[in-house]
């Protein structure tokens, strides 16, 4: 495709210009209706993968054109999209919002043979691409009813992504227990109130605190009264032999830089190999390095 | 007849559901360093991940519990497609234990227990570790020829009988 600059240039920036005009108006409750958060957020986590392809294309589009020179208003040009998308008239908008809300209502039952073709449709026409468009020609299709929908909904995947990226918050634990599947899904299977594990698990990762597993994210952070509330999560009542462990442990890995195992700790502590299982039935090894706030002991012994 | 108490599971911490009725068995049937020290480490490994253990030392393997056998265990590089030793060469008398003392002192070098301590701290751990009665009478031992760390001599419907819904290993 060949640039025909100058005239359409012209037209361009005279059309941005008085879309931005209508864009300032509405871009406080195009906020509102974008970060209708929750049902968005779910959308994006159900769909993600295909949306996020979807996504990357449009991203891409627009990036080839920019590089080409069409887009004279400013090198952001995920600013300049997020813009573009108030060209949208104020009704267009909400009943993109109604749409999400209904979408994402039906993607968690994800029973809707219906919207999953819709899906489906979108992802095999994003593979399918189409001509190369003038910047013009971006412009007006986007008068497109369905290319706004289209959009509106890249748009707020992009916001999201971005909100994510952003928050650098640490995910929810992913589910780990292989057997957990396998078993019965009777009710006994389900009410053991969550084991303590997971419970310190999911307080301390609201925090921030702690990785997935339950260790200290940040080791310096670490101070016994710290330990002593990750023991009590654990469903561990400190003794003194307990803290002789402990304390072990952390001065072990303050010296060695590394999480002693449970040989070292029985050697080193002095309490034995049988002691450290009888005061840490379970995971003895693991169980001091999450108290101690050191990482994950690794090795076979 | 089992002495030892196995330390109660989740007896301070809830049991987690998945894992809370894993049970595994390893039946460890040659004494050679390279079959041995896998069930060790596995047994071991699974109580220190709150798993229940049981080792079973049946045929050659019970030389790893035998007392005059247990610090003197060999490996086998004869016959070893992975060995960096030709056969014809792993199989000249003494080579066997120039085989051992070399990887003796690369075990040493990564402070790999020995198995004499890896048979300790798996018993102070909880880890069941048996005789099998057929092996013991076919290689005319007794009681007190093993070493200090074995729970139990059995057979091998005892074996079946002590570890219900054990997943089995044969090492």
């Amino acid at each position: 495709m060949k640039p025909e600059p100058t005239t359409e240039a012209r037209d361009d920036g005279a059309a941005l210009r008085a879309i931005e005009a209508r864009l300032d108006r509405l871009e406080g409750k195009i906020d509102t209706l974008l970060t209708r958060g929750e049902a968005t957020r779910d959308l994006i986590d159900e769909a993600g993968p295909i949306i996020q392809s979807m996504g990357r294309a449009a991203v891409g589009r627009f990036a080839a054109l920019e590089e080409k020179g069409y887009f004279t208003f400013g090198r952001h040009a995920l600013g300049a999209l997020d813009r573009v998308v108030a060209a949208y008239g104020e009704a267009e908008m909400a009943a993109f919002a109604d749409a999400a809300v209904h979408i994402t209502d039906t993607l968690r039952d994800l029973t809707q043979p219906d919207v999953l073709a819709t899906i489906d449709a979108a992802g095999r026409a994003a593979a399918e691409g189409g001509e190369p468009l003038s910047a013009w020609g971006a412009m007006k299709a986007t008068r497109d009813p369905e290319v706004q929908r289209g959009m509106a909904i890249v748009f707020a995947v992009l916001r999201g992504l971005g909100r994510r990226r952003g928050e650098g918050r640490i995910p929810p634990p992913a589910p780990r227990a292989p057997h957990a599947d396998a078993r019965p899904a009777g009710p006994e299977a389900e009410t053991p109130a969550a084991p303590p594990s997971t419970a310190a698990r999911e307080a301390a990762v609201e925090g921030g605190r702690f990785d997935p597993d339950g260790f200290l994210l940040d080791p310096g952070i670490w101070t016994p009264d710290l330990g002593g509330e990750i023991a009590a999560h654990l469903g561990v009542e400190l003794t003194d032999d307990h803290w002789q462990a402990v304390s072990w442990a952390r001065a072990d890995w303050q010296a060695t830089g590394a999480s002693p195992n449970v040989r070292r700790i029985a050697t080193g502590s002095g309490l034995g190999t049988r002691a450290l299982y009888t005061l840490f039935p379970r995971q003895p090894g693991k169980t001091i390095a999450r108290i101690a706030g050191v990482p994950k002991p690794v090795g076979c012994l | 007849m089992h002495d030892f108490p196995l330390p109660a599971a989740g007896a301070a911490e809830a049991p987690r559901a998945a894992s809370a009725a894993r049970t595994i068995a390893v039946i460890c049937a040659k004494a050679g360093l390279d079959e041995c020290y896998p069930a060790l480490i596995l047994a071991n490994a699974a109580r220190m991940s709150g798993i229940e253990a049981t080792i079973f030392f049946t045929f050659y393997g019970l030389d790893v519990i035998t007392e005059k056998r247990v610090d003197h265990l060999h490996v086998n590089m004869a016959g070893n497609p992975a060995s960096p030793m030709p056969t014809m060469v792993a199989g000249l008398p003494g080579m066997e234990s120039v085989a051992a003392k070399m990887m003796a002192k690369k075990m040493a070098a990564l402070d790999l227990p020995t198995v004499r301590e890896m048979l300790a701290t798996l018993h102070a751990s909880g880890c069941r570790l048996y005789a099998c009665e057929l092996a013991m009478r076919m290689f005319e031992r007794t009681a007190d020829d093993l070493v200090e760390h074995v729970d139990d001599i059995i057979t091998a419907t005892d074996f079946y009988d002590l570890t219900p819904g054990a997943q089995i290993v044969y090492i």
